[in-house]
């Protein structure tokens, strides 16, 4: 039994008469023009949407529109954020009230109105409809009806169609000028907080853009410059100085000092650079970075003393070199002297001078090192060796070291630690006075374990790295003494008397690790229980 | 690996320890595994050992005999030379199967474009197809249309003729 | 190549003994062009046909269209997936069961049916990415019924229309250009009399009746232009075949107008690949016929 609601599609239905045929298909026709016009006439009306300047504005004119389509309970007008998390905007619904996420995420991927059956009671009031709309890529707004879904109709469908899209477009432009604002705004803090003076200047001459910087370092004022000449708005010298930078095409920066009455001098390093159209085709202005000097002079005048005082040193050294020697080469004569000439007690005595002359000869030496390779003009010779036969070279050439003081040495060197690239003379210097140094502080008994293995590779970089460790079971260091470790001339107290170092050793194997091998070189210790001194280097 | 043990006048250089030396006071002086060169070979000579163990990484043919169960430092190269290699062939062969598939599928499509050579916009769309059937793999039914095109090619008789095209990706 | 008398004959013949689609397809087509129709409407109308049914209630629930809920009913669906996609799934599945494997001589059936769902998919992502995705629906049917005149000359005058097939193959031309040097008449103005025949809306049956040649009409031409392209993206995807071999070129004043590039057609192409795995449920629905 057909409804009077359904409508064949081959118009066969109960009419009897023709007139009654007519009659029928007129309202019919009637019936369509009205929906048509309604249609018509929303459309219309959502075009005023296009107008508001807010969401806020867009949301408020929308919903008298969506009340004339359908009647609703509740209503949430949800956001989705570039991550994906909803947040409530606006709503008008009870706080507990059961948001089904997934089927909100289907329907922002549709972009499609969409009804979900429901049946729950809510303050008494029972809903059987949910009603989603979505508002493009960033909104969502969910309806709560009491209306049945099997009464949905097509009008209702379509009418919601249109809203859904007009509030798409709208709220979507809305939500991009946003961002544009706030990226605009944090673009905006960037060029304030630069410690550079930045001045755009177009193709006009006109300036576009100063920076406070700019304003501080010129002593121009933003109000006066922005939109004027800048032969107007800035100092004659600063201006006559572009102008001679423009003319020449000069990228390079032209040292200028200029004052005015009641202040001090400024230096300034100006440089120009020309902005270029998107296309890259034309130029479209200038941009001007002025740079306070003050500082980079002074930092140019420690350096210079900096390299002075290198040179004073290659020189002293030099200089003590020459008596070193005589007194080398003399005391050793005597020492070497069979003949009995000399006294026995005597020899006790040149043998002092003659080891005191060679530690005088070491720290000539090591300060010559240090010198040199801080100036950066320390030349290394690399090969590629392994490091664990190095290890082992070093090694057999201290056993009588440990055997003299009665330590033991434990090798834990991986098999696969590998080869790198290293100057080998100066590398194996640095194991050698690490491993002194390590004797120096164990007391008889301890152990001192040299291990090696290949392990990750330093952070933004590829190749592996090799890591060699020696541990000892002597002393430790205290915190401070941790501290102070590389620093030139400081002796922390051996356990033993024996004092054949320089004080500068490990500053010199940092440099070499560090500099020469490009590597890293640390310690851990433990006062009491003892210490390990790492290195680091990148492998082959 | 396994160890041998070896006369030290015959030690050569590249052999690598098989055991530590270590000294009277049992201090080990040489680690295992260092890889011996003439300097450390003179040395262990000096002390006295009349024999000691050596890392072997390939069988030896015979026991005794020029190869001895010494391994030059040149059949090491060669086995790691062959290491590398089998991993090689592996590679290629995965990504053989994709240069495979990328070819028949470069192929069917240029059949399809034959009669538009000439229009630059449709060999545009033409490579971009080759290129999207090949990244989406197999998946889908697409995959599946073009297999079963294999069988039952009905109206394809016209093509034959025609000279077939390189594939052009 | 055939004679005029029997061209003529064949040509009544066409007219008078077309193939018919159950009658609640066009009922639903219309109802739904209806503004006052609901829901329920639609629910009873398609209920009243068991096997539709199960097959409209296969497909809502299919990844297609990705419902992360089970659909239980048609009225359901009707309010969910909204009235126009479930109008599509109407037609989509009575379309294929109208026609028999076994009868044409020139089309393989099955790899037609899977060219026609090919265009459909296509022809909507077409739609979306040129900007008319609010009318994606329409061309997704206009896609899938595109060449609907080809079976029906395949199935109802195989003896005239098998040797134009392999005319056309053997020539290397369209199927388009063999069909009217040989019958005077191609299948797109069949086409339309079947649609027309079976009750379904004119702006169906235009859309339909002009994707050959997409700047000649007016109205809807985005429709068209949709369809246009989609069957161009199906051949050059491969999927299915349309009966012919051959690639038509993309009208140049299509091209300039909405900006279509290489960067359009990788976007194009790998939605259309990402729908059509999707589809697999449709797929699926042509061989069970």
């Amino acid at each position: 039994m057909e409804t009077t609601n359904a409508v064949d599609g081959d118009g066969a239905h109960n009419a009897n008469t023709p007139d009654d045929m007519v009659r029928e298909l007129t309202r019919k026709q009637q019936d369509l023009t009205e929906a048509m016009q309604r249609l018509i006439r929303f459309q219309r009306q959502t075009l005023v949407l296009k107008n508001t300047p807010t969401i806020d504005t867009a949301l408020d004119t929308m919903e008298p529109l969506l009340i004339e389509v359908m009647d609703f309970a509740y209503v949430s007008l949800q956001y989705r954020s570039e991550s994906g998390v909803f947040s409530p905007l606006r709503q008008i619904c009870p706080d507990n009230i059961h948001l089904d996420y997934p089927l909100m995420e289907w329907v922002m991927g549709t972009q499609e109105v969409s009804v979900l059956p429901i049946d729950i009671m809510v303050d008494e009031i029972r809903l059987r409809s949910l009603l989603f709309l979505p508002f493009g890529t960033h909104h969502i707004m969910l309806l709560w009806l009491e209306q049945e879904t099997e009464a949905f109709t097509q009008e209702q469908e379509a009418l919601l169609s249109i809203l859904s899209r007009e509030m798409a477009a709208v709220l979507d432009s809305h939500h991009y000028r946003l961002r544009l604002e706030k990226t605009r705004a944090a673009m905006s803090d960037i060029i304030e907080s630069v410690p550079l003076g930045l001045l755009a200047v177009d193709h006009h001459d006109t300036v576009q853009m100063i920076n406070s910087t700019a304003e501080i370092a010129l002593d121009v004022r933003r109000q006066d410059a922005v939109g004027n000449n800048y032969h107007d708005a800035l100092p004659k010298k600063v201006a006559e100085h572009i102008d001679r930078l423009e003319q020449s095409h000069s990228a390079e920066e032209v040292e200028l000092s200029f004052g005015k009455p009641g202040r001090e001098s400024q230096y300034l390093g100006l440089t120009i650079s020309p902005m270029r159209s998107e296309d890259g085709s034309s130029k479209s202005g200038l941009v001007v970075v002025c740079r306070d000097l003050q500082l980079s002079r002074e930092v140019q005048k420690l350096r210079e003393l900096d390299s002075m005082k290198n040179d004073f040193l290659s020189l002293v050294t030099h200089e003590l070199r020459t008596p070193l020697t005589s007194i080398m080469a003399y005391s050793e004569t005597l020492l070497l002297d069979d003949s009995r000439a000399v006294p026995q007690e005597w020899r006790e005595y040149i043998d002092i001078i003659h080891s005191e002359g060679k530690r005088l000869c070491r720290l000539i030496d090591d300060v010559l090192d240090l010198t040199r390779m801080e100036a950066g003009k320390m030349s290394y010779t690399y090969e590629e060796q392994d490091v664990n036969e190095t290890i082992g070279v070093v090694v057999m050439s201290m056993t009588q070291l440990f055997e003299e003081n009665n330590l033991e040495l434990e090798l834990e060197l991986d098999e696969n630690t590998g080869e790198c690239r290293m100057d080998v003379a100066r590398f194996t210097q640095v194991l050698t006075s690490i491993i002194s140094n390590a004797v120096k502080f164990t007391a008889a008994g301890g152990v001192v374990t040299i291990a090696s293995r290949r392990t990750e590779p330093f952070a933004g970089t590829q190749t592996p790295t090799i890591l060699v460790s020696i541990k000892d079971t002597g002393i430790g260091l205290s915190p401070e003494n941790l501290e102070r470790v590389f620093s030139k001339f400081e002796m922390v107290e051996s356990v033993k008397h024996h004092t054949s170092g320089t004080g500068l050793s490990m500053a010199i194997s940092k440099q070499i690790v560090e500099e020469g091998h490009h590597g890293k070189i640390w310690l851990e210790s433990e006062q009491g229980k003892g210490t390990t001194v790492y290195i680091r280097i990148p492998a082959l | 690996m396994s160890k041998v043990r070896v006369k030290t006048d015959q030690l050569t250089p590249g052999m690598k320890l098989g055991e530590p030396i270590t000294n009277a006071n049992g201090v080990t002086i040489m680690p295992s595994g260092i890889r011996l060169t003439p300097m450390f070979i003179a040395r262990i000579r000096k002390w006295n050992i009349d024999t000691i163990d050596i890392l072997q990484e390939k069988k030896a043919d015979a026991a005794a005999g020029d190869n001895g169960d010494a391994m030059t430092e040149k059949d090491q190269q060669e086995a790691q030379a062959q290491a590398s290699q089998n991993t090689r062939v592996l590679s290629d062969r995965l990504s053989q199967e994709q240069a495979e598939f990328a070819r028949t599928v470069a192929l069917e499509v240029s059949r399809t474009f034959v009669n538009v050579k000439n229009d630059p916009l449709m060999m545009q769309l033409r490579t971009v197809a080759i290129k999207r059937l090949v990244h989406h793999g197999c998946n889908g039914v697409v995959n599946v249309m073009r297999r079963h095109g294999e069988n039952g090619e009905e109206g394809r008789s016209g093509d034959h003729g025609e000279e077939r095209e390189p594939d052009g990706s | 190549m055939a004679l005029d008398a029997e061209r003529l004959r064949a040509t009544i013949e066409l007219v008078t003994d077309l193939p018919t689609l159950p009658v609640v397809v066009a009922r639903i087509t219309n109802q739904i062009a209806n503004p006052s129709t609901n829901a329920a409407d639609i629910g009873r109308l398609i209920e009243r046909d068991q096997a539709l049914t199960s097959k409209v209630l296969r497909l809502v629930n299919s990844a297609y269209y990705g419902f992360p809920k089970q659909i239980k009913s048609i009225q359901h669906a009707v309010v969910i997936l909204g009235f126009n996609k479930v109008k599509t799934i109407v037609i989509t599945a009575s379309v294929f069961g109208a026609f028999k494997a076994d009868h044409g001589s020139g089309i393989d059936l099955r790899r037609f049916w899977q060219h026609s769902l090919g265009v459909a998919i296509a022809s909507k992502v077409a739609a979306e990415q040129i900007g008319v995705g609010h009318v994606a629906e329409d061309a997704f049917i206009g896609g899938l019924l595109h060449d609907i005149g080809k079976v029906v000359m395949d199935q109802y005058q195989p003896n005239i229309y098998g040797p134009i097939v392999k005319y056309a193959n053997d020539k290397g031309i369209l199927l388009l250009e063999a069909e009217k040097e040989v019958m005077g008449l191609d299948h797109t103005t069949v086409g339309q009399w079947v649609l027309e025949r079976w009750r379904l809306p004119a702006s169906i049956v235009n859309m339909v009746g002009d994707h050959h040649s997409p700047n000649t009409t007016t109205e809807r031409r985005e429709l068209v232009t949709a369809i246009h392209l989609g069957d161009i993206f199906a051949r050059a995807l491969g999927i299915g075949s349309g009966g012919d071999s051959r690639m038509p070129t993309i009208d140049s004043g299509i091209a300039s107008a909405h900006s279509i590039t290489a960067d359009f057609f990788d976007l194009t192409l790998g939605r259309i690949i990402d729908e059509v795995g999707k589809a697999s449920d449709f797929f699926r629905l042509i061989t069970s016929g």
